[in-house]
């Protein structure tokens, strides 16, 4: 390859590898989804248990309603954000505590997952 | 806005780039590699209006839209048209000559800073909500419902507002959604980025091959700059779009008056027949761009002005279609009822013109594009390019007048500048961009002129 | 010398010093315009990564619509066969200044495949009266600011 291609490549190339390099440095690129709303539970911090989500808001009445027939007082179902509703026990204080609630709901073939908690 | 639906796009747009690169293949050959590379921007663009126009062809005559059609269209095509051109003995390009890379330097640089403001278009395109009004009012709707139901929905296209406005732009959205695998109308934004990329690409490449490199990316960076041109190339809908093929056609127009070649004239009639099946506009700039090669030609119009024609009838072969369709479904029809008698509205008549005329000498939405234009104009006038000058004279000041008439024709369209009341800042982006190309063509010519003489002196 | 009498000289050099002239004028507005669109797309991208999925999604419907779980409800709960109205009651206090005028634009475009028609067994009912279908309306949701998904029945 000349001398004058290799510039050229250069010109082209070095500012726009500079520019990414910046761009990137501001966090990486995201690809969002509607599972961005599903934010992993973090030790120390209050855990939700998400039971199920939908996308329409009668399915997760439905779900809520039969959650708490089995006996998880307290599940509510609401929006979270991604334009699905979840069905969810809000504000266990711990991971071990939500973990022994699992085990629980697994005895009624229910598998709610661990969430962080949601802000209000 | 997924990787997954990013994928889908760039595979749809290989078709594209694929289809164009064979159709020129075709019509022109290619000389050298390097060649193909300055072209394949002009490629890409024919490639979308090429397979677009099929695609909305078939549409109308109600052949299903579905993801066969659009992957296997371009496919057919591409091939074919290979198949044609080496049956036809065109060659392989060969490798551009030793000594060809003196100014490379110079095209380096406007390359570097072109693709700069475009990777930062393209990060914000990537992730943009639909937020433009007639974006979400219209043009997407009829994607989503060409995407959802495989036709040219009556209930849709019909009770929409602009129902009179060609599927062009739905059809090549609808095609996006197909190979996104949803109608993901975020990641669409990369789409209309690339269109802008590709015209950008288009225009350099067409001209660098007679301007010189010091005149032609000064403009071609203007064009990135300008507030109402470069940071809108994402915007989902057909305005931009219809001005890039109006000012890539004014180009090859031009070029076919000089060279006569028969290749520039059959793609710039299929860029105005891209023209006439994207916006109703289309028809107005379509015959604008006849008006100007007819005056330009008129020299030599035994020659030229049956090649034109026969550009008109082919354009208006493909234009009509679409036209039959909307007035059998009962929609009403393009033109202002009042555009031809002057005693109608003859209070807005001088307001219409010089609104139009404001719009166009504006530097907050063009920059210095038609300021520049217009002493481009003047230089190359001095220096006797009369064929040129009369050609880019005429073609703005024909789309001018013809904003004028729209607003004076149209009474429920308010004489002012605000989008929501009046076209014309969106209409008179297409003679914008006609500046951008005249600019660079005109100046090296004049360059030319004045420095030819003196070596010959 | 030589040099500067070829820039002046008559009347070639008149076209000369305008072709430079002409150039270094594009040149200087690209100077001037490149770093402020290059920063303002930098910041268009920041901003539209910041976005909240369901924000980034409405788009422009975010003001329009009022309550962003109206539209989600009633994509949800509007299967894709049917037809669907969006009643709007004139004196609807949310939203925005265009909300009464246009949200059903908003909604046409956001819930297709759905069908908008006059005969319809969905409602969306932006503090719409429901007076006229008597017994027939069956509410299925009730969102914020008086938003409602309405279900008529045979």
């Amino acid at each position: 390859m000349s001398r004058r291609i290799g510039l050229a490549a250069t010109i082209v190339l070095a500012p726009l590898a500079v520019y990414a390099l910046l761009a990137t440095a501001q966090g990486a690129p995201r690809f969002p989804t509607r599972n961005e709303c599903v934010r992993e539970a973090v030790e120390g911090q209050p855990v939700d248990l998400v039971f199920a989500r939908f996308d329409d808001p009668l399915s997760a009445v439905r779900a809520r309603e039969e959650v708490v027939r089995v006996g998880f007082i307290g599940t509510e179902e609401f929006p979270d954000g991604c334009g699905r509703w979840k069905v969810v026990l809000e504000d266990v204080p711990s991971i071990e505590i939500a973990r022994e609630i699992q085990v629980e709901a697994a005895t009624v073939d229910l598998s709610p997952t661990l969430e962080l908690a949601s802000d209000g | 806005m997924s990787a997954h639906a990013l994928a889908g796009l760039a595979a749809l747009n290989v078709l594209y780039l694929t289809c164009g690169l064979a159709a020129l293949w075709l019509v022109r050959g290619w000389d050298t590699w390097a060649q193909l590379a300055r072209l394949a921007g002009l490629a890409y663009v024919l490639g979308v209006v090429a397979i677009g126009l099929l695609w909305s062809l078939l549409l109308i005559v109600e052949v299903p839209f579905s993801l066969g059609i659009v992957v296997g269209l371009p496919l057919v095509i591409a091939a074919g048209a290979a198949v044609a051109a080496r049956r036809r003995g065109r060659p392989w390009p060969s490798r551009t000559p030793a000594g060809s890379h003196r100014r490379l330097v110079v095209t380096a640089f406007g390359i570097s800073a072109s693709v700069l403001l475009l990777a930062g278009f393209f990060r914000a395109a990537r992730l943009s909500g639909l937020y433009w009004w007639d974006a979400w009012s219209f043009w997407v709707p009829k994607a989503k419902a060409i995407y959802s139901f495989g036709s040219l929905d009556v209930g849709f296209f019909t009770t929409l507002p602009g129902s009179s406005y060609p599927p062009l732009i739905p059809v090549l959205d609808a095609a996006a959604f197909h190979v996104m695998g949803s109608a993901d109308v975020v990641t669409l934004h990369v789409q209309y980025w690339l269109f802008g990329v590709a015209f950008v690409w288009a225009l350099a490449g067409l001209l660098a091959e007679r301007v010189r490199d010091w005149i032609l990316w000064p403009f071609i960076l203007l064009v990135l700059v300008a507030p109402r041109i470069g940071e809108r190339f994402l915007v989902a809908e057909a305005d931009l779009f219809l001005d890039y093929l109006f000012a890539l056609a004014s180009v090859l127009v031009l070029y076919w008056i000089l060279d006569r070649e028969r290749w520039q004239l059959a793609i710039a009639v299929a860029l105005m027949s891209g023209m006439v099946l994207t916006k109703r506009e289309g028809l107005l700039l379509a015959a604008v761009l006849v008006g100007a090669a007819l005056l330009a030609s008129a020299r030599d119009w035994r020659a030229a002005w049956p090649a034109l024609g026969i550009a008109t009838a082919a354009v208006a072969v493909v234009a009509a279609p679409w036209r039959v369709w909307y007035i059998a479904h009962g929609v009403a029809g393009e033109a202002p009822t009042d555009g031809l008698d002057p005693t109608a509205n003859a209070e807005r008549l001088f307001p219409s013109f010089r609104l139009a005329f404001d719009v166009l000498l504006s530097s907050e939405y063009w920059s210095v594009l038609v300021s520049v234009a217009l002493g481009a104009l003047l230089l190359a006038l001095l220096t006797r390019a009369y064929a040129v000058v009369v050609y880019f004279g005429a073609l703005v000041l024909l789309v001018t007048l013809g904003g004028g008439w729209i607003t004076w024709a149209v009474p429920e369209l308010e004489i002012t500048q605000e989008l929501g009341a009046n076209p014309i800042v969106r209409y008179m982006g297409a003679a914008a961009l006609a500046c951008a190309a005249a600019s660079p063509v005109l100046l090296s010519i004049a360059w030319r002129a004045v420095t030819s003489q003196e070596e010959s002196s | 010398m030589t040099r500067l009498r070829w820039w002046i000289e008559w009347p070639a050099g008149i076209v000369r010093i305008g072709v430079a002239f002409l150039v270094a004028v594009a040149v200087v507005a690209v100077v001037v315009r490149y770093p402020d669109v290059l920063r303002h797309a930098g910041r268009d991208a920041a901003r539209n990564s910041d976005l909240s999925y369901s924000d980034r999604e409405i788009a422009g419907g975010n003001g329009l619509v009022g309550d962003q779980n109206a539209v989600y409800a009633a994509r949800g709960l509007i299967p894709e066969n049917e037809r669907y109205k969006v009643v709007v009651d004139p004196g609807f206090g949310g939203g925005s200044a265009e909300t009464v005028q246009f949200v059903d634009s908003f909604y046409r475009y956001f819930l297709i495949p759905r069908r908008p028609a006059e005969s319809a067994p969905w409602l969306i009912c932006y503090a719409c009266d429901l007076e006229p279908y008597g017994q027939r309306a069956r509410i299925v949701w009730e969102g914020a600011d008086d938003i409602s998904i309405v279900r008529l029945t045979e």
